[in-house]
């Protein structure tokens, strides 16, 4: 048996926790990365469990791909981090708007 | 009688949605990255009871042993006073409980009134190998996703430039740095000496 309709239950509801952290971690850079992190976990979960459904592997692939882009947003995330970190010494998004009009 | 395997979801759906939980709401920057590490840890179990046994060792090893240890070092590297104190914005929370209630509607009406689509002969894939064992993979991403696959190298090349030209001290001394003044500035006439010299008559 391949418990789908649990599995997309279990990723509806990382992805709503995950969007509620966005939404009260809005000041702090850190937790709105962490938080999309577990977006994507969330969303590489169905693919696995759809994968497995229909017996096709075009799903795992998908994971893969996402898992790479998601490394990359997230060495790029954290770069940007800490050069705003060494140039404001906080990592507080309200700090950062200066193309505020 | 419960099945092992429904013992076994059940137990990481629970540990899984419990650290999920710990990440969002934990203060301390530090224990919200180990709960991520122990979610990812219970999602490559979840991931491992769907037969998806190489993405779940890649998770395992890619994203705890790489990013989230990359995420631990700038957590403690930042000082603990400088991350910004949650402020009330309890506004949203209106805003996000429609967005979620549109969101399991949506669910709901995919799933509901009509079943799943019966997906084609399970025994084919019911043997030693796994439906998503490095094999399995190794020749779907090989060949039908080269391209994309070419185009992941790619990427993963521009993210390395850009995270070390972002994160280079442009003003340390002895800093290896492009200076397109003295590029452009450039004389041949300092650049290229002519010798006239006798032919080696020997």
């Amino acid at each position: 048996m391949s418990f789908v309709v649990e599995y997309t239950i279990l990723g509806a509801l990382l992805f709503i926790i995950s969007l509620f952290g966005m939404v009260i971690n809005r000041q702090n850079i850190i937790a709105l990365l962490m938080c999309v992190e577990l977006m994507l976990l969330a969303v590489n979960t169905n693919f696995v469990t759809f994968s497995h459904y229909y017996h096709a592997v075009s799903g795992q692939i998908m994971v893969f791909f996402v898992l790479a882009v998601a490394a990359a947003e997230s060495a790029i995330g954290l770069a940007i981090f800490v050069l705003m970190y060494r140039n404001k010494a906080t990592v507080d998004l309200d700090a950062m708007a200066e193309l505020k009009g | 009688m419960i099945d092992i395997i429904q013992l076994v979801f059940a137990q990481f759906a629970t540990i899984l949605l419990v650290s999920a939980t710990a990440v969002v709401v934990s203060k301390n920057p530090v224990k919200s990255v180990l709960s991520l590490v122990l979610a990812f840890f219970a999602s490559a179990v979840l991931w491992m009871l769907q037969q998806a046994e190489f993405l779940a060792l890649a998770l395992i090893f890619v994203y705890i042993g790489a990013v989230m240890t990359l995420f631990l070092f700038v957590v403690l590297m930042i000082n603990a006073n400088s991350i910004p104190q949650r402020r009330r914005s309890w506004f949203l929370l209106p805003l996000l409980l429609a967005l979620a209630s549109v969101f399991f509607y949506a669910f709901y009406r995919a799933f509901y009134p009509m079943p799943l689509p019966q997906a084609a002969n399970f025994s084919a894939y019911q043997g030693a190998t796994m439906l998503g064992s490095p094999e399995n993979i190794a020749q779907v991403l090989y060949t039908d996703y080269r391209l994309a696959f070419e185009g992941v190298a790619v990427l993963l090349l521009v993210a390395i430039i850009a995270a070390i030209s972002l994160s280079q001290r442009a003003t340390q001394a002895g800093a290896l740095k492009q200076r397109v003044a003295k590029q452009v500035a450039a004389d041949p006439s300092t650049r290229i000496r002519m010798v006239n010299m006798e032919a080696d008559q020997s």
